[in-house]
């Protein structure tokens, strides 16, 4: 079943940079440079649902106590701070060529740099070793106040106005028929490389615990 | 035409690596733990 996984999503990320790279049709305005907007949109994408399932699985966590939601919280977060990386890189080698520049302090993109910080603080918490019950609990505390620059990345391209180019959503710029297949073509299959990498993800930290539980059984 | 190479490479590579080291990882895990079982 994993195998089928790993095939589909490496073949549907070949897809996605086929589509981002020849099927999509050039923007007028910007050119070439623009076809990195698919894979940028795409880490996007990748790092909001990750810290959505961040977020809610540490309410969860903090309602029932089942190790199986820190792991999920802790897991995810990782992926998380690598696409928002990814997503601060994409976003700076499009800038340089368009803005001229690559870092401003855009309302959007400092939102974002905040959120990259505070996921980066929640895995500094989390990665002494163990599994703790009060630092679980912290951290799922840490993760649910961080959430909140989440929607605040997303209002604050709309309501600060900065550079930062509007295309979805309300006094969004729109987006043409195969640009969209494109992006639909990308989101889906980040979706799917997200769902891999979170499976193994998990299953390292439970190995890690069935290691620390055996060792802990020896020592006593 | 050098950024958008450098765009998808960065993130090819990114993604690739990270792949690679949850693999690596995974493995070495599990031959711990089946040490560690033996053990018992």
């Amino acid at each position: 079943m994993k195998l089928i996984l790993y095939f589909i999503t490496i073949i549907s990320m070949l897809i996605a940079t086929y589509a981002a790279l020849i099927y999509a049709p050039k923007e007028t305005i910007m050119g070439d440079i623009q076809r990195i907007f698919y894979f940028h949109m795409g880490t996007v994408w990748v790092a909001t649902i990750a810290f959505v399932i961040v977020f809610v699985a540490s309410i969860l966590y903090l309602i029932n106590g089942k190790k199986k939601w820190d792991v999920l919280a802790y897991s995810s977060a990782e992926i998380g701070v690598l696409f928002i990386t990814l997503t601060i890189i994409t976003g700076s080698i499009w800038a340089k060529p368009v803005w001229g520049t690559w870092w401003t302090w855009d309302p959007q993109l400092t939102t974002t740099f905040i959120l990259w910080i505070l996921y980066i603080v929640y895995l500094i918490i989390r990665s002494s070793s163990g599994f703790d019950e009060k630092k679980a609990k912290y951290s799922a505390v840490f993760a649910i106040i961080a959430f909140i620059d989440l929607p605040l990345v997303y209002i604050s391209a709309r309501v600060m106005r900065g550079i930062s180019p509007v295309v979805f959503g309300p006094g969004g710029g729109g987006i043409e028929p195969k640009m969209l297949n494109a992006l639909l073509i990308t989101l889906v299959s980040f979706t799917l490389l997200f769902i891999l990498l979170l499976i193994e993800r998990v299953k390292i930290e439970n190995l890690k615990y069935k290691i620390n539980k055996l060792i802990y059984m020896e020592n006593n | 035409m050098e950024y958008l190479f450098w765009g998808h490479v960065s993130v090819w590579i990114t993604i690739a690596g990270y792949a690679l080291y949850l693999k690596i990882t995974a493995d070495s895990l599990s031959k711990k733990l089946i040490e560690l079982s033996n053990k018992e």
